[in-house]
């Protein structure tokens, strides 16, 4: 017994030595770290056409050295020598698009390489693989896919777009000579294709998506030659063509000449019986198994190899086309030889021959993977707590770590549910005082210091500086940190403490607690839940947070049964859902917008009055209305404070290579970090001796 | 013969049940496989239609009850086909067969590793009874046991790829992923495999050198030790002649117990070291509820499971006769 | 031998000999253990553990949610008892730091501040808490004066106090393995006893449902029950589950070996006895069959306690189970559980320390209880 005793103290002593008593240097300050920022290099730097596309007559009237040739990718000079591929000339459009690099002209060559850890979905390739019906040139504030309000459109896939006076008419021009990546032409065939066999096709999409319902009636479509054609919507639709630069070319063109080997109409059912089996469709469920393949979306054949049949690849107009999965959850791609871009000097894009694609199971790999240097690019689910250990080893890992603004402009929201089901919430939630106070409680620095490295700008929810809507007044309403005030504010609402002095009770004096709903969607949203309770509970208001998961969060939107809720928020677009001018999680009101007053509660005039602005947004053809309604969407907001935000612009770390060029200017730009991703045909790797 | 028999019947019935069960299991969770890939699509800022969710429940047969997905997977079972994988739309026979071999040879190796270090130590731990290299064996042989297995895999992981710039993460390093098998392909499998094997054998030791040391202290006191020692027998000689080998018996009637194991073992080690294992492939298929995938795994681990311990039984059976003449007369 | 000198040889030994002979089972026991020094120093160890958990409250420092936005991921203080200016403290006092955000890392950097002295005091009043829960207390065996602040074990990434944490996550995954192995020997015994002592129907029903049980992995098991807990479910409930979910292959195991022994027991001269003089069943189980191997039951229970608490930390790293605002050691691991952590910050690894010396106490003490209880050494 005394010699265990002895040696169990030997023991503790040991511990405490070690920990406490300076037997191992807990800390470690980085010393010999200087700043390593790239400095971006080359004649498009600073040259405002930077990153835009034009069509090559367009490009050619500009003052430049005309292209004479266009340069065939090395990789396929030996097909092309014997006879496998058309020359380039041939391959290309009539009219290709120039699309200007970032700094400078590249070189052929290279692979791309980079991890993820989703099956059935990436990250990245939606990205990389985004071949867009209109182009848009990269600023600040605006982002393809999520951030498209306020873009400026410029060619794409299609050559060129008109709309009459009131913008309820569009017509079309699909790029002349255009051709898919196996060699077959691009015509409006495919265009009606998709229209009449998919979009109006019940089996294939029961719920058509929502801009094709736009004005309540699906849209119509007119062919008007080989290469044009016209859409008709029911109701000005004013942003359409800011919609289309966010749109792949899915979304108006399917590759009919391979869809139509799957499609029933044109192709009897009996010889697509024998593969429907084989992946476990039957007959009646013949429309699941078309979409898996040739559906319209991110979940279809064209982005997800898997469900591609075997042996077939898919037809597309990407700058990357699917080669091969060598592992479950590994992509190889090459490029696509039909692709329609060039640089200035006439090289075809995209610069990079091929991307790969590495399956791993969690972050932690993926870290270890940056780390070691085996992958060339990363930017999804990046954490900003990591920078620090990425940016200590960049060195020996051979990559830069750009800090770039997140799209989503507001990592940590709480938008509010202002007609919640539990009625002693609705009635202190309905009222503005109250969610004045939940604000002005927020300690928005210390929200930065402990959740965003110190980054960003602590405001309430508005659009960025650079937006056409900004307003000074708009991110500083009731941003400061003023507990003082807000206890204030609840005083005069009646809101008196219980007999224990602990919790307030309503201005009715009845007791109630206010829940905070979150699931993990986003590093923020736990310690998010945790910081806002911990400062409302200091107010005096009685808070209980609850995890979930997303089935069960969405299930409480949709029966009105959630209160507070925890997400990230799109500071300055108005998309049609989001927070701002949707009532995404507000969805009684919701219902009453979308079903006209059928169901649903009535909302307060100032809510109304929002919906009205939004649908104004969308379908006014002028740009100054436009601005007019986006400015007093936030006045609203900002006096109505349905959506509270805490720090604005807090940056997203972007981890490339050292090898990789036509990038590093973003972070000069103050691009979002995937509108980088977007411009990957431009980016290349450096040549050995430089 | 009848004994034999009457246990395989027994077995059957079990194993239906048992993939009733775990099929409501697998179900338990709200939501379906869709919402874990919904969630997805939403953290990257996708919000997916209400149509596209619609398409996506039929194309992946989720609209249909639960005993309608049921009868399809059994009925399918019975001519080879085990269902389809919702989250790599693929047949389940084929992933689980790509990743059989690997796994099983991942395991053996630990498997090996644990006898082999179990059996050492025992030894040592027996013939050197309370001496300081008692202790200290002992102690290290219980390390593994006691530190949790994901933590020593992360922290070996970082420890190997910062020290010895190894590629970690995965049984290949990037250039031979993709290559056919080779030479420097099975040296590069050689590299890779000390970090799991190093963990899961470690872990595993322990209880097998506290029964090693346990039956050869036995059989060392008994008298034909003594007498052997009398007599002037080296001492290796004497250990290994007969002792070692009569106190190997109760390590090794545990072997019918490794046989689920060599598929199911080192799940959480294969997780965070990335290893295209069984291991990792049953734990993303419970989570996102990919029924068929998770169904088969847990029926296939139960075969093992019942197979392993009706060998076992056998060869307990076998060396034991005084159980044999027990279950004769029960 | 004592301390007053030596007894006379011949009564030494027939007082040691008496005391053998007259001594129950369990003191034998404990006097084989006493030799066992591994065995002892698990006990030790364990007493010692089990004793600051469940004064938690006491031992800590500060709240266990309480953060430190200033001083996220901080390291542990150096206790010293020497000043910058070579003066000697008989009170051990720690530095107070310096923090600067690093211009290219962004990582707050940690210096000590020589100018902020903070003596360590004992048996401090502080905050109030509630002990366990209940009653409302002010006392703290280790503390500083306000405005200071001691971080014995460093801070996590919200800056909350490691060492109040590992200590209160060790209440949560100590008792995780007592009640579950509490269950697992309730119904362990009470069902094998049932099982290997009446036979017949009872037995083969009884005997189905554990192989069906044993017959599911362990691992694949835990994953899918501890999937289906619901995520909303209060904390008490989910660790209520999950002790539960660990103690099922734990009975089924026990239920076996105890309707093993009962049925080669039954049939002995001693219960014939009993049962002819009319002693009811549950006192003929109880009294006359259970002690018999008892002592066996008790190594397997300690032996399963630690394999409880390393089941606990894996559930709890692959998600399913405990999830915060629930410490336990398995919870902190498990947000330990990243590369940043382990390179930059491996004081938030201390609790797998703990989780290390608590497992191999329980294995030292079980080893040390299995000899003592064997009767043929």
């Amino acid at each position: 017994m005394k010699s265990a005793l002895a040696i169990a103290f030997v023991v503790l002593l040991l511990g405490f030595l070690t920990v406490n008593g300076g037997l191992i240097n807990w800390r470690s300050v980085p010393k010999d770290l200087e700043a390593e920022h790239p400095i971006p290099a080359g004649p498009y730097v600073d040259d405002p056409v930077s990153g835009r596309h034009f069509n090559l007559s367009a490009w050619h009237e500009r003052p430049v050295a005309k292209i004479q040739t266009f340069t065939e990718p090395p990789m396929l000079l030996e097909r092309v020598r014997c006879g496998e591929l058309p020359p380039l000339a041939e391959r290309l459009p009539d009219e290709p698009l120039v699309m200007v690099p970032w700094e400078q002209i590249g070189r052929h060559g290279g692979q791309l390489r980079y991890t993820e850890f989703t099956v059935g979905y990436d990250h990245y390739l939606r990205h990389f693989n985004m071949a867009a019906l209109l182009e848009q040139k990269p600023e600040p504030g605006v982002a393809v896919c999520f951030q498209w309000l306020e873009a400026q459109p410029q060619p794409g896939v299609l050559e060129a777009w008109e709309q009459n006076e009131d913008a309820t008419q569009f017509t079309l021009r699909i790029r002349r000579g255009l051709k898919w990546s196996d060699g077959k032409p691009v015509t409006t065939e495919d265009v009606r294709f998709f229209f009449e066999d998919v979009l109006y096709n019940k089996e294939v999409l029961p719920v058509p998506p929502r801009w094709a319902r736009w004005g309540g009636e699906l849209a119509k479509f007119e062919r008007i030659d080989r290469y044009a054609f016209r859409v008709t919507f029911a109701q000005p639709y004013g942003l359409f063509p800011q919609f289309l630069t966010s749109r792949h070319w899915s979304a108006l063109m399917l590759p009919s000449h391979f869809l139509k080997r799957y499609h029933k109409k044109y192709t009897p059912i009996e010889n697509l019986r024998p593969l429907m089996q084989r992946y476990s469709y039957t007959d009646d469920n013949w429309g699941s198994f078309y979409t898996s393949i040739g559906g319209v979306g991110l979940t279809a054949g064209a982005f997800v190899p898997e469900k591609m049949p075997p042996n077939a690849t898919y037809p597309s107009l990407d700058p990357w086309v699917h080669v091969r999965q060598p592992n479950p959850g590994d992509y190889i791609l090459e490029r696509n030889p039909y692709y329609y871009k060039v640089d200035p000097k006439g090289q075809q894009l995209p610069y990079i021959d091929g991307i790969s694609r590495r399956f791993v199971s969690n972050i932690q790999i993926q870290n270890l993977k940056i780390l070691s240097g085996e992958t060339d690019v990363q930017f999804q689910f990046i954490r900003l707590s990591d920078v620090p250990l990425f940016r200590r080893g960049a060195r020996r890992g051979n990559y830069h770590v750009m800090l770039l603004p997140a799209w989503q402009d507001y990592m940590l929201i709480y938008p509010i549910n202002c007609a919640t089901s539990d009625p002693v919430v609705r009635k202190v939630l309905g009222d503005v005082r109250f969610r004045r106070a939940l604000s002005l409680g927020l300690n928005r620095a210390e929200i930065r210091e402990a959740m965003f490295l110190g980054m960003g700008e602590p405001a309430q929810i508005a659009p960025l500086p650079t937006s056409t809507w900004y307003r000074e007044d708009f991110p500083e309403a009731y941003a400061d940190y003023d507990p003082e005030r807000a206890c204030r504010i609840l005083d005069e609402m009646g809101m008196r403490y219980d007999p224990y002095g602990q919790y307030r009770l309503t201005p009715d004096g009845e007791k109630f607690t206010l829940r905070i709903d979150f699931y993990d969607v986003s590093p923020t949203s736990e310690p998010g839940a945790e910081m806002a309770k911990a400062y409302w509970e200091e107010l005096g208001i009685r808070i209980r947070v609850q995890q979930t998961d997303t089935s069960r969060f969405w299930a409480m939107q949709g029966s009105n049964d959630n209160q507070v809720t925890v997400w990230w928020g799109d500071g300055s677009t108005i998309g049609a859902e989001s927070f701002i001018s949707g009532f995404l999680m507000t969805n009684e009101w919701k219902l009453w917008f979308d079903t006209k007053g059928a169901s649903g509660t009535e909302p307060p005039d100032w809510a109304k009055e929002v919906d009205r602005l939004r649908v104004q947004v969308f379908s006014s053809p002028d740009p100054k209305v436009r601005k007019k309604a986006g400015i007093r969407i936030f006045e609203i907001l900002s006096q109505q404070l349905y959506t509270i935000g805490t720090v604005a612009e807090t940056p997203v770390p972007f981890i490339y290579s050292r090898n990789l060029r036509n990038l590093s200017v973003a972070e000069k730009w103050k691009i979002y970090h995937v509108q980088v991703g977007e411009a990957a045909e431009q980016w290349f790797f450096k040549s050995e001796e430089k | 013969m009848r004994y034999v028999l009457k246990r395989l019947a027994y077995m059957a019935m079990l194993l239906v049940f048992v993939s009733m069960t775990s099929f409501i299991i697998i179900q338990l969770p709200p939501g379906d496989y869709l919402t874990l890939y919904i969630r997805q699509l939403e953290a990257s800022g996708q919000r997916v239609d209400q149509s596209e969710i619609e398409s996506l429940k039929r194309q992946y047969g989720l609209d249909k009850p639960i005993y309608a997905q049921y009868g399809k997977w059994v009925s399918g079972m019975v001519r080879g086909d085990f269902g389809r994988s919702l989250q790599w739309n693929r047949p389940v026979s084929e992933l689980i067969g790509e990743r059989l071999l690997l796994t099983i040879v991942m395991n053996l190796g630990a498997v090996l590793f644990t006898y082999l270090i179990a059996i050492a130590i025992g030894t040592y731990s027996a013939t050197r009874q309370y001496s300081l290299g008692d202790y200290f064996f002992t102690l290290l042989g219980f390390i593994g046991l006691a530190v949790p297995g994901f933590l020593f895999a992360l922290v070996l992981m970082v420890f190997f790829q910062n020290t010895f710039g190894m590629s970690v993460g995965g049984l290949f390093s990037p250039a031979y992923v993709e290559a056919p098998w080779s030479w420097g392909k099975f040296v590069d499998l050689l590299k890779h495999l000390p970090i799991p094997v190093i963990i899961m054998g470690t872990a595993g030791a322990a209880g097998l050198i506290r029964v090693m040391r346990g039956s050869l202290l036995d059989e060392l006191s008994k008298q034909y030790v003594v007498t052997a020692r009398t007599k002037g027998v080296g001492e290796m000689k004497l250990l290994f002649k007969y002792p070692v080998r009569v106190a190997i018996n109760p390590v090794l009637s545990t072997i019918g117990w490794v046989l689920p194991g060599l598929i199911s073992g080192g799940a959480i080690v294969a997780i965070v070291l990335n290893l295209p294992t069984i291991g990792p492939l049953l734990y993303r298929a419970l989570l996102s509820q990919d029924m068929y995938l998770a169904g088969t795994l847990l029926l296939l681990l139960c075969v093992l499971t019942l197979v392993g311990t009706f060998i076992s039984d056998l060869l307990l059976c076998w060396l034991d006769p005084r159980i044999r003449m027990e279950e004769g007369g029960a | 031998m004592s301390w007053f000198g030596k007894k006379p040889d011949a009564e030494a030994e027939q007082s040691a000999q008496e005391r053998y002979y007259f001594a129950t089972q369990w003191q034998l026991m404990w006097r084989k253990l006493r030799r066992h020094k591994l065995a002892m120093l698990g006990l030790v160890l364990l007493a010692g553990i089990y004793f600051v958990a469940i004064f938690a409250e006491f031992f800590s420092t500060m709240d266990v949610q309480k953060r430190h936005t200033g001083f996220v991921y901080s390291p542990p203080q150096r206790v010293r008892f020497v000043d910058a200016e070579a003066r000697f403290h008989l009170r051990p006092f720690v530095y107070g730091w310096r923090t600067s955000r690093h211009p290219y890392t962004f990582e707050l950097c940690y210096e000590e501040d020589t100018s902020k002295r903070f003596p360590i005091k004992f048996f401090t009043s502080g905050e109030e808490y509630k002990f366990w829960g209940l009653i409302p207390c002010r006392w703290r065996l280790l503390g500083v004066d306000e405005p200071g602040y001691l971080f014995i074990f460093g801070t996590d990434k919200l800056g909350r106090d490691m060492y109040s944490r590992v200590l209160t996550a060790a209440r949560v995954s100590l008792s995780i393995g007592l009640v579950g192995v509490a269950l697992s020997f309730i119904l362990g015994c009470v069902l094998g006893g049932i099982s290997g002592y009446y036979g017949g129907r009872i037995d083969t029903l009884i005997q189905r449902i554990i192989e069906f049980l044993l017959s599911i992995p362990t691992l694949p098991l835990w994953m899918a029950l501890a999937a289906a807990v619901p995520k909303e479910w209060p904390p008490l409930k989910v660790y209520m589950a999950i002790t539960v979910l660990l103690s099922i292959v734990g009975w089924c195991g026990l239920a076996r070996v105890v309707r093993g022994k009962l049925i080669s027991m039954r049939e002995e001269d001693f219960v014939l006895a009993a049962r002819v003089s009319g002693a009811p069943d549950g006192r003929i189980i109880r009294r006359h069959l259970l002690p018999g191997f008892l002592s066996y039951l008790i190594v397997s229970l300690t032996l399963a306690i630690p394999a409880m608490i390393l089941g606990e930390t894996a559930l709890s790293f692959l998600g399913l189970g405990l999830r915060p605002p629930v410490v336990s050691w398995g919870v902190l691991l498990s947000t330990a559980q990243d590369v940043k952590v382990v390179v930059l910050y491996p004081w938030v690894l201390l609790p797998g320390a703990f989780v290390v010396v608590t497992v191999l106490a329980f294995n030292f003490l079980g080893d040390g209880l299995r000899d003592a209880a064997d009767p043929y050494r």
